[in-house]
């Protein structure tokens, strides 16, 4: 049986992160909220991180914003002093949730996969704030301060054609949180020097949405994992 | 043309008035109030302001931003990410399609690429790493590209490594410079930075393959480190003066950072 593991969730006001710790459930789980906390104070920030392992950063419709400006703000600023602290404290892992919306501007008839360029309209803030939010991410993983898992949710209401169930979602992010996706990448990777190598990427992509006819998002890389 | 610059009385800013005064139009707009000296029209502005930008910006041709602030985390974000939002969103408001925007060479060749050799050019994909001022400059840079490509707004940046007085070699908030040992082959002088904003200012549309275009402001180096040939060929940028003229040369007393400029 896998350990319990101590997670901290960005946020807890959204339905997002409501659905989160339903699916976390078996382990100890924590929220920041926001509202009580002067984010400048990075003091404050680190002690949110003491004996954390694993911290879950909701990218995505995570945050209520008065304005556009704020969005910005917390997907930047506020998501820079979190990981900075986390980075302090020794978190082992990030899970950003971000969103397959990321890729809405691309034709229908394409399959996409994780590596490719994401292409959003700008009409929608929440998108610019969750391509932003990922940015930031992959600079603390780039700097090997954590390993960082990105997570591009499919959409988790019954009639979307990215539609992802909470039982999907259940189990992918229970997956995560235990997989050490270095070895699973290196396992991936068909280079023949690939055991030179002694460390695999600090950043992962997986997209996720539930699997049936005409879906359009490759899912492959995480349903390999979880067995589907 | 008529040209609103943003973070106009900063390092940069006199300098790209000198270069842009006798044929544009320039509204200067900062946080800080220029010298007397500066002749021109001036509005104390933020350039988090977002509506403040977006009324500053109405009936300009090109928009130029110099702002930066890299000490402290609340105020880097603001000027280096937020300001872009701002400036991105009045350009498309005002259907304005030229815009330039300025940082460091390390908001895209941060430090995970600081160990490779040579050739690092602008076509680079961006790694800025988790330096306050790289990454606030690159988030702000997103920001701006996704505008460009999106709203067909021409985006030209310009990234600038080390920066000195032709004078005396100095740079503002910084010791004295001593002459040799505080250079880097790829120092290049404020004069000449100011001229690259006006070459991208008059660049012709048809030279630019998209509508987002950075370029590495250094002068040219035998070694190569930081490929500017892009900015040589396609900007027309020429210093006036090289690592050589600057390491030879008789060193000018100024009594500040501005002497020359404007």
């Amino acid at each position: 049986m896998e350990k319990k593991k101590n997670i901290l969730i960005s946020s807890n006001g959204s339905s997002i992160a409501k659905i989160l710790s339903n699916c976390l459930v078996s382990h100890n789980i924590k929220f920041i909220n926001g509202k009580d906390l002067i984010y400048s104070k990075s003091k404050e920030l680190e002690k949110l991180f003491e004996k954390i392992d694993v911290y879950v950063h909701i990218g995505f419709k995570g945050f209520s914003a008065k304005d556009e400006m704020e969005l910005i703000d917390y997907h930047t600023r506020i998501t820079y002093d979190l990981l900075f602290a986390a980075g302090v404290k020794n978190v082992e892992k990030v899970i950003s949730i971000s969103t397959l919306e990321l890729y809405k501007d691309y034709e229908a008839n394409l399959t996409v996969s994780e590596n490719w360029e994401t292409k959003f309209p700008l009409d929608q803030p929440e998108l610019l704030c969750a391509n932003l939010s990922e940015k930031v991410c992959k600079e603390f993983a780039r700097d090997q301060v954590f390993q960082v898992i990105n997570l591009r949710l499919g959409d988790l209401r019954e009639n979307s054609d990215i539609r992802l169930s909470e039982e999907k979602l259940k189990k992918s992010i229970n997956l995560m949180i235990n997989l050490d996706f270095s070895s699973e990448e290196l396992k991936q990777t068909k280079n023949p020097f690939f055991s030179a190598r002694k460390k695999g990427p600090n950043w992962i992509n997986f997209h996720l949405q539930d699997t049936f006819e005409g879906q359009k998002f490759l899912t492959n890389k995480i349903d390999n994992l979880i067995g589907v | 043309m008529k040209i609103l610059i943003l973070g106009g009385t900063g390092m940069l800013g006199p300098w790209v008035v000198k270069a842009l005064k006798n044929k544009h139009q320039l509204l200067l707009t900062d946080i800080n109030e220029p010298p007397k000296k500066y002749q021109g029209d001036f509005l104390k502005l933020s350039v988090d302001d977002i509506n403040g930008v977006i009324n500053a910006a109405e009936g300009m041709d090109c928009i130029i931003n110099l702002s930066v602030l890299r000490h402290d985390r609340k105020l880097a974000f603001d000027v280096s990410t937020k300001g872009n939002y701002s400036m991105m969103n009045a350009a498309k408001i005002h259907n304005i399609k030229r815009v330039i925007n300025t940082g460091p060479h390390f908001q895209m060749v941060g430090q995970s690429y600081e160990e490779w050799d040579f050739n690092l050019n602008p076509e680079m994909p961006p790694q800025p790493g988790t330096r306050l001022y790289a990454i606030s400059k690159f988030l702000g840079q997103e920001i701006a590209k996704r505008y460009a490509d999106y709203f067909g707004i021409n985006l030209i940046t310009l990234l600038y490594y080390n920066m000195r007085h032709h004078y005396d070699l100095t740079t503002p908030n910084e010791e004295k410079a001593v002459l040799h040992n505080d250079m880097v082959p790829f120092t290049t002088s404020w004069i000449d930075c100011g001229e690259a904003v006006r070459c991208a200012v008059e660049i012709d549309k048809s030279k630019l393959q998209s509508n987002s275009e950075t370029f590495f402001i250094s002068p040219m180096t035998p070694h190569n480190k930081f490929n500017s040939s892009k900015t040589f060929d396609i900007l027309g940028w020429r210093p006036k003066y090289s690592l050589e003229n600057l390491w030879t040369k008789k060193i000018k007393k100024s009594n500040n950072h501005i002497e020359n400029s404007y």
